[in-house]
């Protein structure tokens, strides 16, 4: 298949001259798709007809990604041809360069290179100003670049550009100039000059002509309109020139050689011309299935892909983070581990070993940067890394990196050829372009899965954990609880997935012969999803999470599974043992209680299993839909009497609880209550295994007992 | 030299340079991930609302927190602009008539070239459309306050024996504490603190803060700008004393501030004496017990003008030895340098492979150390602190300041 692009100055005709070589290219009997690159979004109407009113950008927009297919933004033309208009912002508003960006990762997630095409026809708009703009030149886009300029010299300067702007992605693929001429007796003398000296030929001419003015009144190409024209004999001419696809170096002119070829204007100062070949593999980003909750139902970003890939590549020692960011990015994720290291430790006595010391840098995007591109930055930094001796890194990318279109990806693939030993993952989050924190994390598993793990047959006694939750205070008294309990079946744990390991520790993830998920979110459930699409993994039915029936089902399916069952059933003798002692307890203290329940997390059962153990009547249990918890997980499977709110008022809802009037609230946060209804709280992250729920309670029998109003309380005004 | 990624910077600093002003409102024009943190830190660092409640918070732009409104955004976003939330959560923000409001672009949002204009009222709007790209929080800080200055534009007239303490900011830890400590040393001393600037002022000290004698640079990473903008706007002068930690840095920062003021710095040095014969009695105990500090080690991560006093002061009265020093700003480090090889002093710029009695820096870093069994113990003199509830008094300058950082030195050795 080739693919082309169609570049030239705004308004100089790159449109009507791509819609009529795809009108001339479609009578060939050639399968033509062509895909308007312009805000406009009317580069196909001459052959759609009109038909096709959504662009990709409008789409991407009102449509949900799990929703979107290729049929709603691709539309049937002219015999047979294939039309996408990407589109773009309203004038003067947003970045047009960073809509084509966006348009082309959507085409590319929804698999466009499956459709069977001869030639696909990017017309872009105007000058290569921006990354944006930029992005058809790179590889695994358009192979041949066709440039169109009349003969005024702001065209021919933006036909430079075109040049200079392919000279720094893959020099020889110019398929030659379109001469389009606005009637000016001297242009094709300034445009052969211009051919000249670049040594690039003029490989059609098209001189001003009603019948395009007519063409496009009746809404066709002159190819449709006239076929029998001159005018249409040059535009199979072209198209003849197109398919036999002979290419030529991107050469160009300084300023002021530029000026004296074109203007005549004589000047000391000449300029070198250069066609650096920046990169070459071919890279095509594959779609994307394993989506946050966030990202699927195009919600209000919660934190942004970056932090939340660095929050998994950072925890992994033997790893180097290479953060292609403003400082300021660097630090938002970084202190995500720092922090995350004062408060285990803290409270814990421990830490994720691998943020205790990140082994992180950063490119430390500045202004200047951004205006001129972070791409020789980026490969400084990385090559700087790599001479270092490191050899895992990730490279995960900002918001700035991504609006100014850095071409991170053949950065990655230049030097991982030039240093075979090493692994270089890039990560091209753009900051929250692609997403939220949760869709970093599943990205960077993903990717540091697929960059590191082996498919292996040989299995040991282990198993995976599967969803670990680094940046969560708990994170590791939940894994050392899990443990606890595996290891009295005389189980290893294999590998935490992901974070809190060695990338050694996830060469061999595949060697597990199980995999236990911890907590019913979304996260953990994406990461079996992919584990299982692609390394045909074995996951236990039931989930590692708080309660005591949840705890007792994962522990008897791993004795199952491993041939231990007697041992399974006596770890959960003890447990049920202690659980039923305790409850003793509680209900001589809280039986009879009335309580309410309004939690921000749909896992609750393990609260709810307690309450009713422990004989206490709950009058109303709601949960208030939030994104960013455990929103798949159904709750009402087990408790159908459980409220989900989707929108809820604060004053309505305490309205609600004073009215019902329990002993006790529990809670998310603080609510204003009324003072003598009892409030204690559910924590987000709540511990794996059967106990917390009692230990919550037991502070419920104590807190009770204290006087209904402190004194601090009166010292505010 | 290893890079503290854990330091913010420029747009940290912009933010804390609005939030610093009382009853003003800062909005993010970008997306969460660069609310989130900046949010959380100045609650954190300056207890306004207090609440942590998510639930009070819950509306459209606070994202269950209380400071720093953003207008959330998000991918597509970047190719459309969020023009529409912008008013949206400025006229919110502006019909809770706070004393003034900062606008502040994200990197991402100034890429795209997202203008800031808002139908504004009477309540005074700071704007900064393009945020420094990966400068210091100092830098950040004060383009933050000069724009402000620009805007609120302090009065001219003068005031005898009236100074500005310059240089801190809400960032700096315990700012409030210190601040209390500097000013009763000066008040002793018969001289007035108009206000600190950044750090807690009101737009009436805003405008009052012209009529200053003098400026006070304490922390001059975060001040430089601002006293050359008050010379060259309101005829202020400014001075770069020692910055105040120690007892010979103290009292040499009293004597020059009185020394320029025409006011005697005796009463406040009364004070720091009595003081140092009670450390001196302490110290002398220890002396018996064989548990002096003299040359045991730290390490040291913070700003060049608070590492270097303290350096100092624990190397000089102590006689404790510095084995790592990590100070980001090159002239700091160079001075630092220059110093300890005067002293004949050899060190790594890694603190964190560098094995030491003690840590000073923030509580963060420290924390990675403790758990890393790289260092014994440390004391905090830079946010983020370790502790999450500070009940008394613990000023990181000042006489009390000093006593904190011996008290906690010499109480982990003896441990």
């Amino acid at each position: 298949m080739k693919r082309i692009a169609v570049y030239g100055k705004g308004g100089i005709g790159k449109s009507t001259i791509s819609s009529n070589l795809t009108a001339a290219l479609s009578d060939m009997g050639v399968k033509v798709l062509q895909i308007g690159c312009d805000p406009k979004h009317d580069s196909t109407r001459l052959l759609s007809n009109g038909a096709g009113d959504t662009t990709v950008l409008e789409y991407l927009r009102d449509t949900y990604p799990d929703e979107r297919t290729l049929e709603d933004v691709v539309y049937t033309g002219y015999k047979g041809c294939l039309c996408v208009e990407a589109g773009g912002p309203e004038p003067g508003i947003g970045c047009a360069g960073r809509g084509i960006i966006s348009a082309f990762e959507l085409l590319q997630d929804l698999n466009i290179n499956s459709i069977p095409i001869d030639i696909t026809i990017y017309d872009v708009l105007g000058d290569v100003v921006c990354g944006g703009f930029a992005v058809p030149l790179r590889d695994g886009y358009a192979d041949t670049v066709y440039i169109v300029t009349s003969g005024e010299f702001m065209s021919i300067y933006a036909a430079n550009n075109i040049l200079k702007g392919t000279a720094n992605y893959n020099p020889d693929r110019i398929g030659g100039i379109i001469f389009n001429s606005r009637g000016d007796e001297e242009e094709y003398e300034r445009v052969k000059r211009f051919s000249e000296a670049v040594s690039i030929p003029i490989v059609a001419v098209f001189k001003r002509s009603k019948e395009f003015l007519d063409a496009e009144r009746c809404g066709k190409t002159v190819v449709e309109a006239y076929p029998d024209s001159s005018l249409v004999k040059s535009f199979r001419d072209l198209a003849e020139i197109v398919l036999e696809g002979r290419k030529y170096a991107a050469k160009y002119l300084g300023e002021a050689e530029l000026e004296e070829v074109v203007l005549g204007i004589a000047t000391s100062k000449r300029t070198s011309q250069s066609s650096a070949l920046i990169r070459e593999p071919n890279v095509v980003s594959e779609p994307r299935y394993y989506t946050s909750r966030n990202v699927q139902r195009n919600e209000v970003l919660h934190g942004c892909a970056f932090a939340g890939a660095v929050s998994i590549t950072t925890s992994m020692t033997s790893l180097t983070t290479l953060m292609h960011s403003p400082r300021n990015c660097a630090q938002f994720a970084y202190q995500l581990a720092s922090n995350a290291v004062k408060r285990s430790y803290i409270c814990e006595g421990t830490a994720i070993h691998g943020f205790s010391q990140p082994n992180v840098t950063c490119t430390n995007m500045a202004e200047s940067t951004m205006i001129f591109g972070g791409n020789d930055e980026l490969k400084a930094s990385l090559k700087s890394i790599l001479d270092g001796g490191q050899k895992n890194i990730a490279v995960v990318t900002s918001c700035p990196s991504g609006i100014i279109g850095d071409d991170v990806e053949s950065i990655v693939n230049d030097l991982s050829l030039q240093y075979p030993d090493a692994t270089i993952i890039p990560l091209i989050e753009d900051g929250n372009v692609n997403g939220d924190f949760m869709q970093g994390v599943i990205d960077a598993s993903i990717a540091l899965t697929k960059a590191f793990v082996k498919t292996s047959f040989d299995k040991t006694d282990s198993v995976n954990l599967i969803g670990v939750k680094t940046i969560s205070t708990n994170c590791i008294k939940n894994s050392d609880y899990v443990e606890s309990i595996l290891s009295k079946l005389g189980i290893k744990i294999n590998c935490k997935y992901l974070g809190d390991a060695d990338i050694e520790d996830l060469k061999k993830l595949t060697e597990a012969k199980f995999n236990l998920l911890l907590n019913p979110d979304r996260f953990s459930m994406m990461l079996k999803q992919f584990l299982e699409d692609n390394y045909d993994m074995t996951f236990s039915n039931h989930i590692a999470r708080p309660g005591l029936k949840a705890t007792t089902e994962w522990i008897r399916e791993i004795g199952e599974c491993f041939g231990r069952t007697e041992a399974a059933e006596n770890i959960i003798q003890e447990i049920c043992t202690e659980y039923k002692l305790h409850l003793e307890f509680l209900k001589n203290n809280l039986q009879n209680k009335t309580v309410y329940v309004a939690s921000m997390n749909r896992d609750i059962d393990w609260i709810l299993e307690m309450l009713e153990g422990a004989g206490m009547e709950i009058i109303k249990a709601v949960v208030i839909d939030r994104p960013d918890y455990t929103m798949d997980y159904d709750i009402k499977a087990a408790y159908p009497f459980v409220d989900i709110i989707e929108k809820y008022e604060i004053n309505e809802l305490i309205n609600d609880i004073n009215t019902k009037n329990p002993d006790i609230l529990i809670s998310a946060y603080p609510m204003d209550v009324n003072p003598h209804i009892v409030q204690r709280y559910i924590p987000l992250v709540p511990d794996i295994g059967p106990f917390g729920a009692l230990e919550l309670a037991d502070s419920w029998v104590s807190f009770m007992k204290a006087p209904a109003e402190e004194g601090w309380r009166k010292d505010g005004n | 030299m290893a890079i503290n990624y854990d330091e913010p910077e420029g747009l940290m600093g912009i933010l804390l340079a609005f939030e610093g002003v009382k009853d003003a409102e800062t909005i993010l024009n970008g997306p969460t991930g660069c609310k989130f943190h900046p949010s959380s830190v100045s609650e954190a660092v300056y207890r306004r609302k207090g609440s942590f409640n998510p639930m009070i918070f819950s509306g459209e732009f606070h994202f269950c927190q209380p400071r720093i409104p953003c207008t959330y955004l998000g991918g597509y976003d970047y190719i459309t602009g969020s023009k529409d939330r912008l008013n949206r959560l400025f006229d919110e923000v502006n019909n809770s008539r706070p004393s003034l409001i900062g606008i502040v672009n994200s990197p991402g949002a100034s890429l795209i070239g997202e203008s800031l204009n808002v139908t504004e009222t009477s309540v005074p709007v700071v704007k900064i459309e393009t945020p420094v790209y990966s400068k210091s929080l100092g830098d950040g800080f004060q383009e933050g306050i000069i724009s402000i200055l620009e805007k609120i534009k302090p009065g001219t007239g003068k005031r005898k024996y009236c100074i500005n303490l310059l240089g801190i900011s809400i960032w700096h830890l315990n700012w409030e504490d210190s601040l209390n400590d500097l000013t009763a040393l000066l008040n002793l001393c018969g001289i007035e603190v108009i206000t600190a600037v950044g750090a807690g002022w009101s737009i009436d000290d805003i405008k009052t803060s012209g009529e200053a004698e003098l400026n006070i640079v304490i922390h001059d990473e975060f001040s430089g700008k601002v006293g050359s903008w008050y010379e060259k706007n309101c005829g202020i002068p400014y001075i770069t004393p020692e910055v105040p930690i120690g007892f010979d840095a103290l009292e040499n920062w009293l004597k020059e501030v009185c020394h320029a003021l025409g006011r005697d710095a005796a009463p406040a040095i009364d004070v720091i004496k009595s003081k140092r014969k009670k450390v001196f009695r302490e110290l002398s105990a220890m002396e018996e017990r064989k548990v002096l500090p003299k040359g045991r080690t730290f390490s040291i991560a913070a700003d060049g003008s608070l590492a270097f006093p303290v350096l100092k002061f624990l190397y000089e009265y102590l006689g404790m030895v510095p084995v790592a020093v990590n100070v980001e700003d090159s002239e700091w480090d160079s001075k630092i340098n220059d110093y300890l090889s005067d002293n004949g002093i050899n060190i790594s710029k890694n603190v964190f492979n560098t094995a030491a009695d003690i840590f000073i820096g923030d509580g963060n870093t420290l924390s990675a150390l403790l758990f890393r069994e790289v260092v014994r113990s440390g004391i905090t003199v830079e946010s983020p602190g370790i502790r999450q509830i500070e009940i008394r008094e613990e000023p990181v300058l000042g006489l009390n300041g000093t006593l904190r950082l011996l008290d906690g030195v010499l109480n982990s050795l003896i441990r």
